[in-house]
Parts: structure tokens; C-alpha cells; sequence
């Protein structure tokens, strides 16, 4: 069945070389989060690059408005595609933002230890791990959540990230943000969508619970993570 | 800002009391302590009887009830706080372990400030303090039941109606440009102040200097005492002129978040006035206000205190957790004082009355139950003439409810459509008059004239001789012991309209018309339990007009189930201050209040205990039909 097929090869993958600060039985609740959001020129990551990251620290399902990070990236190649008016970035916004070789160190520094949370992230993910790759940066190694294959979980009770693209429509960031009556003071604005997945994945947390996915273990038995 | 959310929490914040009482910097870096917490419904945020939670919380979506739990298992419901409410004030300011179970009633979102920062906040900033203490509402209390003995206020009588330049502290202390920190400190500390004005050549003042900008940008931020003021004040300064009124001293600095005003005259600094002076004593002059009513003698100077009342005044005390019916209390002593002080200016031009007299209010006014200021209803009743001067006697009182409406609608009373007002010759009558009056519509009750005479029931004296209508209400007690009838249509008129709940409790509004989606918070809300209520106290022989008073009177003496009574307390206490809120709203953008409402665009708890309030209604009308054994209503 190709659906256990998915999630069984995923938690091999996983169980084989993984190591997260508060372990595999961590409990959810007190589990340590970053929830992150980035934007880029265009969402090839092999030409395209970054443009901002925003991310914010949560401590179960608590979020913390002061622990956050922020940082608008320089490309390096002058290639706006027709995302500009989705984010709003312009090239004048960043002549004076550090490069992605100082900006992603800092944001590493951030991350440590720490369980990434990000709406549809496999994206970021792969944009991240594409420009450390670039610059020879080492990519640290940590658990990553999509909040959108969460939701489709615990709509469906099964989720693969390819059935998770194929729903992508259903369970965009939009639809859980009016689904969950949060507001958004700005929408595609790295860290303010950085803030609204925060605030969907707090919400998760306790409906996970509520179907007795209270560890990481758990969650990665649902091949959520 | 680069952080819109850090800069959408400070927005919340800045509106929510005692965060409002901050300055910006200060507020700032409060948020970003703060963390988003989430309950879903059902979850527990305080535990009575438990340690004491880490964090103070502020509502930010959603409700929390706070409930004591008997022994028996029985629920009481405190309050529930929704949006802009705090939840933990007790546990964090005293470290009290939880006194009540703090519930969520929905999914709900709060900003937790952790303790140790609200204790950091009370240390340092006095209005802070002040307000955990809970003083506030102990004051409105305690000033009300004062002002019921009719004590005079011992505390200076600050009165929010008076001129800045009468409460602001002078001289001020001030240093020119320049002037290093060291030496702005110890002047400062000479003159033992918490702020120095920091004024250019010409005089003017351009920024101030506080005990917490030389703790946080010197000291903290390891500065050398020897810089110029300039560096380490806050600039702008924000200033009023010494002739404005208190009121609005006090709307500068809600709206700007600030303590410190300085008050200026032709420009220059003259004197300072600070939140915490006139914080502490706020609750109490919202009461003063109406003495300083009573010695002003223009009347055109009354209409425009008034306005501020009501523009000002209402939700600023709104805003500070005041219930609506303590407002509403506040409100009539003020409208009171104004009838009074109309009446005895009127004596004066007219003559002295012939006979003693009394002025009564009906309706809202006379249950003490007006908030924003809604038709007059009033009449005037005077003791009977001697023979042969009862057409002079009468000539004098028609003429005095005459002028008195004509003044109190140029005053901003909006004058009777129903014209249930002094004016009409038929609403000025002697006592012998009044008694036929009454004895005719409880005698040979008729529907339309019963449901006519209802809010005239609620006849209170403001004004004159008060014993002639205490006497009236012995009088109208004593005839409806004997006049079954009569309370039968009372029952048939207060249970004709049921609340606009639907087919499993949704909410019926109006199809089309100027009220399209809209429903209407009084005919089947707070006015149906008015007439519920009303229809209790006559039955009980109950002498209050107030809704709550004749419900607590009714619960005391058992006359209706304690349940009941309570219910219909909390449903209108509710009704009221949701329409209160509404209407602020609606004057705020300029419209004219009314007593519709869209649910779709009330919170959802708003909408919630909406739905709760007009059970209570439906129950209670039940209750009536059942009793006096009335038709369902519309079928």
C-alpha cells in the first residue's frame, strides 16, 4: 500500500541518523520550536534565492514575541521574478542586508537545538539547505514540521508530502488562518506568516493531543515529521 | 518598526489598562516578554486552590469564565472576562494561590506577561500599582453609597469638568538645553520631583527627563552622567494648554500612552500633571462632576459639561471594567443634578412655587437605568390647591414643566416623540389627580392603555417636594393589592414580545428595512426583562424602580426562584452593557444610537452570552405565561 509504504521508508529515514535536543519521547508540550517563514526571488531553489527569514521560538504551545528572528537576505544574482508583488520586497530593500553567508549562520545560531515548524516548509527547507550548500555552510540536522500536513492529517488521518502537494489547495495557510479565526497584521511578510503558523501550530498541538499524539515518537509514527 | 507583530501586540496592549498607563518605550519592552497562549474551550487556565500561576493574562480572543465550585457541585459564575480582560490579577499581583476556577468557555487566545514582570511593573510604576489594587472600582462603590449620604468629599474634590491649571503641580521644575545629567539629577533630587522639563532658549519645552530615563538610559545603558539632557530625554514633549478641561488632560493621555503631560500656558511650561495624580482619583470625580454641576449657574456651560459625559466620561469608565449599571447610576446622579439645578433656576425666574411640588421622572430615567441620553419622560405632580386658586396653581406648574422641557432639550435631552413629558398638560396633575389617574388604569385595565402607562409605574421624584411621591407610591401599592386585572394585562404586555431567538437558537433579525441583519437589543432584550421585572415588583408590592434593585429585593424576599432573579440580573447587566457599547460606537462615528445590532459583527463570545441572555428571557416569560396562564405568544 503505497501509504504505508510513504511513512514507513520516512521513519526509517528518520530513526536512522536523528538527534534532537529533548529526544525522541520529548513530549510535545515541552518541546522547543522554531516556527519559520521565508521568502525568495521565485521557488526554484536551484536559481532562485533568498530573500527574508522570519522565525519565531516556541516552548510547547507557547509562543514568545520577543524571541524571534528577522532578517532580510541580499541575493546575490539580480533575479526578481513576479514574486515581488507577493512579498513586496524590492531590490532597494536589501542593497543594505547582509548576504545569506552572514545572515544564515545567525539564523542557525537560532535554530539550535530546536524543532522547525513551517507551513508547506519543505520548501524553506530546501531553499535553506541549498544556499548552505552554496556557501559551504554547514546544514544542521533537525526535525521539520509542516503544519499544512497537519492539517490535512487531521482531516484525513494520513498525509504523505505528496498527497499533502496534491491538497496543497485545501489547506494553504489561508484556509487554516480563517479556519482558525487568526488574524494576520500582514500577510507574506516572512515574520509575521512566521507568527500565524506559530499561532496554527499552537492550535495543532492540543488537536494532535487530542488523538493521542503527545511525543515526537508519536508524530513520527503518523509520518508527520 | 520592521516587527509588525511585536508592533500589532504593543496596539493591543496600549488599550488595555494598566498596560495603557506605559509609556511607549516602557510598553515596548513589556511585549516583548509576552507570550501567545492558547486555550482551547474547556481548558483550564487558574485551578482554585492551586499555586499560583507564572503569568497574568490578557484576553486577547475568546472568553474565561471564572467560576467558584461549591461543595456541592454547584456552579457560580463570577465574570466571564472576554477581549481586553485580565485573567490572574489576583494570583500575580499577591501571589494568591488561584481563589476561583478560570475556565475557557470557547478557544481562546491570551497574552501571558510572566509574573516576574508584572511584579517589576508594580514596583515601578505607581498607576500600575494602583490599578491591581482594584481600587478603582472600590472608589465608584464607595463613592456612590457617599454620595447616597450625601457627604461632601473631603479629598479636594478633583473634578474631571475642571481646568488643568487647578490640579497641574507648580512651579515646574525645568533646566535649559545642555544642562548635564548629573546636574539635572541633582536638581531633581534637590527638589525631591520624578521629572525635569528640558526648555530651549525662547522657554519653550522640548523633551522631559524622568526618574526612568536616568535609571534606563544612563545608568543600565552605561552612560557617563556628564552627557547633555538632550541625549537621554523623551522628545517630543506632549503638552496641553492650563485652560482645557481635566477630561480631556485625561483623553491625551490614553490616547498617547503616557504619564507625564505637561501643562502649558501661552506655550511655556507652567506646571506638570501626571496620570498617577489624576488616576487615583478619577473614579470619583466621574461623581464631583455632578457637583460641580450643581454650582454652575449658565446654562449654556451645563450643555457642554454634559456633552463631555457622555462623549468622554462613558467610555473612558467603560473601559475601565465599570459595569453598565453603575454607569448608568452615574449618569442619572448627573442628569439629576441637572434637572435640579434647571428647576431651581426656573424657580427663581418664575417665582416660588405656590405649593409644594414634585418633579417625577418615568421610564429609564426613573429606574436609574440611562446611559446615553434617550428621550425625557417626566411630569410634575403638586400638592392639591386650596379652593380657588387652582387655576393660578396650574397656570404656574403648566408653565414650569413648559420652560423646563424647552431647557433641558436645548440642553441635549431629546424631547418625548410619545410626548410623555412635562409639557403636555396631561402629565401635570395634583396629587388627587395622579391617584384618579392610576386608579383608572389598574381599575378598568385596557391593553393599549396599560401597555401606555407602563413605564409611568416607574415614576421616581427628582426634584422638589420628594415625600409627595413617596406618598403616590404608598398609594399606587396599596390599590394594586386590589387589582388582579390589572397585573393579568401587565402579564399579557410584558410577555408580547419574545427575544429574537429562532429554530435552535439562532438569531432572528429583520429582513429588510433601515435595520436589514439587525436585531434589536431592547424590545425582546433589556426591555422585556424590565417589564418582567416590573411586573414581579408590582405584583410583590415592591417600591424600587430599578431593575437590579427590584431583583435583589425580589430575591430577598422569595417572591420569584433565586435562580431566576440571578439569571436575569447577570442577562441584563449583560444586555445593558453591550448596548451601551454599541451605542458608544455608534456616536463615535458620528451616528445616531440605536438600539440595533448586527450579531455577525459582535465577538463570538458577545454573541455567546447574547444567545445565554435571551434564554433567561424566554424562561422568565414562560415563567409568566405559565403563571397567569397566558397564550404562547404568536401562535
Amino acid at each position: 500500500m503505497n501509504r504505508s509504504n510513504g511513512w514507513r521508508a520516512r521513519f526509517g529515514r528518520l530513526l536512522g541518523g536523528f538527534g534532537v535536543a529533548g529526544g525522541d519521547s520529548g513530549a510535545l508540550l515541552q518541546t522547543r520550536y522554531t516556527v519559520l517563514d521565508a521568502e525568495m526571488t521565485g521557488l526554484d531553489p536551484e536559481r532562485d534565492e533568498l530573500l527574508a527569514i522570519g522565525a519565531y521560538r516556541m516552548i510547547g504551545a507557547r509562543i514568545l514575541v520577543g524571541e524571534r528572528f528577522y532578517s532580510l537576505v541580499r541575493p546575490e544574482k539580480d533575479r526578481w521574478g513576479p514574486s515581488v508583488p507577493i512579498h513586496g520586497i524590492r531590490p532597494v530593500d536589501v542593497v543594505a542586508a547582509p548576504p545569506a553567508q552572514v545572515a544564515l549562520p545567525e539564523f542557525f545560531a537560532f535554530i539550535a537545538g530546536t524543532v522547525l515548524v513551517g507551513h508547506g516548509v519543505e520548501i524553506d527547507r530546501s531553499f535553506l539547505r541549498r544556499t548552505a550548500e552554496r556557501y559551504g555552510l554547514p546544514f544542521p540536522r533537525g526535525l521539520w514540521i509542516d503544519t499544512g500536513r497537519v492539517a490535512r492529517w487531521l482531516v484525513t488521518r494520513h498525509g504523505t508530502f505528496a498527497e499533502a502537494s496534491a491538497d496543497r489547495g485545501r489547506f494553504g495557510l489561508e484556509d487554516l488562518l480563517a479556519a482558525y479565526e487568526i488574524p494576520c497584521p500582514a500577510r507574506h511578510h516572512a515574520l509575521a506568516d512566521a507568527y500565524a503558523t506559530a499561532q496554527v501550530w499552537q492550535r495543532q498541538l492540543y488537536e494532535l493531543a487530542e488523538e493521542g499524539i503527545q511525543t515526537i515518537r508519536d508524530l513520527r509514527l503518523a509520518g508527520l515529521a | 518598526m520592521d516587527d509588525v507583530v511585536l508592533g500589532s501586540v504593543v496596539e493591543f496592549l496600549r488599550r488595555v489598562p494598566p498596560f495603557q498607563f506605559l509609556d511607549e518605550e516602557r510598553l515596548e519592552r513589556l511585549t516583548k516578554r509576552v507570550e501567545v497562549h492558547y486555550f482551547p474551550r474547556g481548558a483550564v487556565l487558574i485551578r482554585r486552590g492551586e499555586r499560583p500561576p507564572e503569568y497574568l493574562w490578557v484576553v486577547v480572543r475568546g472568553g474565561v469564565k471564572k467560576v467558584l465550585r461549591t461543595a456541592t457541585g454547584e456552579e457560580h459564575l463570577f465574570e466571564v472576562a472576554s477581549e481586553g480582560d485580565l485573567v490572574g490579577v489576583l494570583s500575580s499581583v499577591d501571589g494568591l494561590e488561584g481563589q476561583l476556577d478560570d475556565i475557557a468557555v470557547e478557544d481562546t487566545v491570551c497574552y501571558a506577561i510572566p509574573r516576574t514582570v508584572v511584579e517589576e511593573l508594580i514596583a515601578s510604576e505607581p498607576a500600575v500599582a494602583r490599578f491591581f489594587l482594584g481600587a478603582l472600582r472600590e472608589w465608584v462603590r464607595a463613592s456612590l453609597t457617599a454620595l447616597e449620604r450625601q457627604e461632601e468629599p473631603t479629598d479636594g474634590a478633583l473634578v474631571l469638568s475642571a481646568p488643568c491649571r487647578t490640579v497641574a503641580r507648580y512651579p515646574l521644575l525645568t533646566c535649559p538645553l545642555g544642562t548635564t545629567v548629573r546636574r539635572a539629577a541633582q536638581v531633581m533630587s534637590a527638589e525631591r520631583v520624578n521629572s525635569i522639563v528640558v526648555v530651549d532658549a525662547n522657554g519653550r519645552g522640548v523633551g522631559i527627563v524622568t526618574d526612568w530615563d536616568l535609571r534606563e538610559r544612563v545608568i543600565a545603558a552605561g552612560r557617563s552622567p556628564e552627557v547633555p539632557v538632550e541625549e537621554i530625554m523623551s522628545a517630543p514633549l506632549v503638552t496641553i494648554d492650563a485652560d482645557r478641561l481635566l477630561l480631556e488632560a485625561v483623553r491625551v493621555m490614553i490616547a498617547r500612552g503616557i504619564n507625564h503631560l505637561v501643562v502649558t500656558e501661552e506655550g511655556k511650561p507652567y506646571g506638570m500633571l501626571t496620570a498617577f495624580d489624576l488616576l487615583v482619583r478619577q473614579g470619583t470625580s466621574a461623581l464631583f462632576l455632578a457637583r460641580a454641576l450643581e454650582r454652575e449657574t449658565r446654562v449654556e456651560r451645563l450643555a457642554e459639561i454634559l456633552e463631555q459625559a457622555q462623549r468622554q466620561l462613558l467610555p473612558f469608565l467603560l473601559s475601565r471594567g465599570v459595569r453598565a449599571s453603575e454607569i448608568a447610576q452615574i449618569v442619572s446622579e448627573i442628569n439629576d443634578r441637572v434637572i435640579a439645578r434647571v428647576l431651581a433656576l426656573l424657580e427663581q425666574e418664575l417665582g416660588p412655587p405656590p405649593v409644594p411640588y414634585c418633579w417625577l421622572v418615568f421610564g429609564s430615567e426613573g429606574r436609574r437605568e440611562q446611559t446615553i441620553r434617550t428621550d425625557q419622560d417626566n411630569g410634575i405632580l403638586y400638592a392639591d390647591p386650596p379652593a380657588g386658586a387652582e387655576q393660578a396653581v396650574r397656570g404656574y406648574f403648566l408653565r414650569l414643566g413648559q420652560w423646563a422641557v424647552e431647557r433641558l432639550v436645548a440642553l441635549g435631552f431629546p424631547p418625548c416623540p410619545g410626548r410623555y413629558s412635562a409639557d403636555n398638560p396631561e402629565w401635570v396633575l395634583t396629587e388627587s389627580e395622579w391617584r384618579r389617574k392610576f386608579r383608572a388604569w389598574m381599575s378598568v385595565p385596557e391593553p393599549q392603555a396599560v401597555l401606555n402607562s407602563l413605564i409611568v409605574f416607574d415614576f421616581r421624584g427628582v426634584h422638589g417636594e420628594l415625600a409627595l411621591a413617596t406618598e403616590l407610591r404608598d398609594f399606587v401599592r396599596r390599590e394594586l393589592a386590589h387589582s388582579p386585572r390589572f397585573l393579568f394585562h401587565v402579564a399579557a404586555v410584558s410577555t408580547a414580545q419574545p427575544p429574537p431567538l429562532g429554530f435552535l437558537g439562532r438569531f432572528v433579525v429583520e429582513r429588510s428595512g433601515e435595520h436589514r441583519n439587525q436585531l434589536d437589543l431592547k424590545l425582546g432584550g433589556t426591555g422585556a426583562i424590565v417589564n418582567l421585572v416590573r411586573l414581579f415588583a408590582l405584583e410583590h408590592g415592591i417600591e424600587e424602580t430599578n431593575t437590579l434593585a427590584r431583583l435583589l429585593a425580589l430575591r430577598e424576599s422569595r417572591a420569584i426562584e433565586p435562580a431566576l432573579a440571578e439569571d436575569l440580573a447577570r442577562a441584563f447587566e449583560f444586555l445593558l452593557e453591550l448596548r451601551l457599547r454599541v451605542q458608544l460606537e455608534q456616536l463615535q462615528r458620528g451616528e445616531r444610537p440605536s438600539n440595533h445590532v448586527d450579531p455577525r459583527q459582535l465577538s463570538s463570545l458577545d454573541r455567546t452570552l447574547l444567545k445565554e441572555a435571551f434564554r433567561v428571557v424566554a424562561r422568565a416569560q414562560a415563567v409568566v405565561r405559565e403563571r397567569f396562564h397566558l397564550e404562547q405568544a404568536g401562535e
